[in-house]
């Protein structure tokens, strides 16, 4: 059966509004950084949140085509920038350590309120396993975690 | 433009009374392409077939031999005890195998000193790619607080007050010294530190055996999986362009951008030459790195995630034995000889010093 004009549309205005998506300002990093056959989950005890002055555990769960992707399997780097990321600004290298579920557990304390943004860059431990990828996940550490706005962004 | 093919006039500060006087001052590439170009059409329009070179100038292998005599003495220098020789040693390549140098008074500077061995050929000096000439180039270090720490009126005065150095300007240049001699002298030497007799080079010319096979597989690897051709690329290996190279997580050395002020420009140097690279040890723009094992480790690993890295710059790959394979053909591009050059090291001893007024026509 051929398709309807409605039809044939669906998919082009599909198109459309992932470029619009796309070329927005607040879109473009993650545009960037999720490219890649890699996904990643990310959530932090203290809701989706970074607790000012006190410590905040984040959690990333990665998969690799849909299956889980141990900690073990990458050389994971975890970096803080205050704000964006910048060449001028020195990142927060995380520490992160394997949960026992096999996902990347990191401790990060900040001092001040506001946003922050987290780079995870992701290397192989075997070579060919995955592309290498950098993704940039946006948090706000706030005094209190719970009093605020929907988290913006959401988890990607 | 781009800034950082030309100094400004801001980057100069003292010495920009020297550029202008050097007739540097105002040429970028562009003006430069203008007059090449230019002249090139005239000689077209006039149907010129034969093109008459210049006569070899007579005088640069005097001013090239006073360049020697300069780059060896610690006259100029605030403390009377630095050189250039000093962070440039012929038997480290012209290198001074320091993470960073030290000038006057031993204050550390910034930076790594580069190689200098077939220095003539490149069209960007200084890490960040600052200068176009030699010359140029020259004034940076006399002037550097954390180098030679002279005032430029301070280096003419300098030589002009030791009557060895007095005469011989008159001797070379007809005149007492002055800072556009000076730095003249000493880039005429610099074109001199020529060399192309590494194993890498007799391999080139045709001769299978200069190379091991752990060398040639590492040359299949440096021009094929590891992918280092795209910046060490021709014959100098250096593409003479600015690179992020991922050395370190934060550039607290802002490099390109020191000229530029882009924030895309922080932490790009130029690609330094990888003639004579085993001689040059340590490596980067700040020493980080002690060893060629290292640097291949560095960029097998991918770099350091830095905003800036190069995307040439990522994993590569490559396993225990082809590392060890491309660090074999690394020490195949250098020439043992630039090390033992008698051309290359101090001038002979003086045996008196020159008739003082003695001036050439």
């Amino acid at each position: 059966m051929n398709p309807t004009p409605t039809a044939r549309r669906a998919p082009l205005a599909g198109l459309l509004a992932l470029a619009l998506l796309g070329s927005l300002p607040g879109a473009r990093a993650h545009e960037t950084v999720d490219a890649g056959p890699v996904s990643l989950e990310w959530h932090t005890d203290t809701n989706e949140r970074l607790q000012v002055e006190a410590d905040t555990t984040l959690t990333l769960k990665l998969r690799l085509g849909g299956r889980p992707l141990a900690a073990a399997e990458c050389r994971c780097t975890l970096l803080l920038y205050p704000g964006a990321v910048s060449p001028r600004v020195r990142p927060l290298r995380l520490e992160p350590r394997a949960a026992p579920d096999g996902a990347l557990e990191a401790v990060i304390t900040t001092e001040r309120a506001g946003p922050y943004a987290l780079v995870v860059d992701g290397r192989p431990v075997k070579a060919g396993a995955f592309a290498p990828f950098r993704k940039v996940i946006e948090l706000v550490a706030a005094e209190d975690v719970y009093n605020l706005p929907a988290a913006p962004g959401g988890q990607p | 433009m781009k800034r950082f093919f030309f100094p400004s006039p801001h980057h100069l500060g003292p010495w920009r009374g020297q550029v202008a006087a050097l007739g540097l001052a105002g040429w970028g590439l562009t003006g430069w392409g203008l007059v090449v170009a230019g002249g090139l059409g005239l000689l077209g329009a006039a149907q010129v077939t034969q093109v008459r070179a210049w006569d070899a100038d007579p005088g640069e292998a005097a001013r090239a031999a006073l360049g020697r005599e300069l780059f060896y003495s610690p006259l100029l220098s605030r403390d009377g005890q630095v050189s250039c020789s000093s962070c440039h040693h012929p038997d480290k390549a012209f290198t001074d195998g320091r993470a960073v140098s030290s000038g006057a008074f031993g204050r550390q500077g910034l930076r790594s000193a580069p190689s200098l061995v077939n220095v003539a050929y490149r069209t960007r000096l200084f890490w960040h790619g600052g200068s176009p000439s030699l010359e140029l180039q020259a004034l940076g270090p006399l002037s550097d607080h954390n180098e030679h720490d002279l005032r430029p009126e301070e280096v003419a005065q300098t030589l002009e007050a030791d009557p060895y150095f007095s005469a011989r300007f008159r001797e070379v240049f007809g005149e007492g010294p002055r800072l556009t001699s000076v730095v003249q002298a000493i880039a005429a030497f610099e074109r001199t530190l020529v060399s192309y007799g590494s194993p890498f080079d007799r391999y080139s010319a045709g001769d299978a055996t200069a190379l091991s096979p752990a060398q040639e597989r590492g040359m299949d690897l440096f021009f094929g999986q590891a992918e280092c051709f795209h910046c060490h690329s021709g014959r100098h290996f250096s593409d003479n362009l600015p690179h992020n190279n991922g050395s370190v997580l934060f550039n607290e050395d802002l490099g390109l951008a020191q000229l530029s002020g882009q924030d895309e420009d922080i932490g790009k140097f130029i690609t330094p030459t990888l003639r004579n690279v085993a001689l040059s040890a340590p490596y980067m723009h700040a020493g980080q790195l002690a060893s060629l094992r290292e640097v291949v480790e560095h960029y097998n690993a991918g770099g350091q995630p830095n905003p800036n890295t190069d995307p040439l710059v990522r994993p590569l790959g490559l396993s225990d034995e082809e590392v060890t394979d491309l660090v074999a053909f690394l020490e195949s591009l250098t020439d043992p000889t630039v090390a033992t050059n008698p051309d290359f090291g101090p001038p002979p001893p003086r045996a008196k010093s020159p008739a003082p007024g003695k001036e050439t026509p």
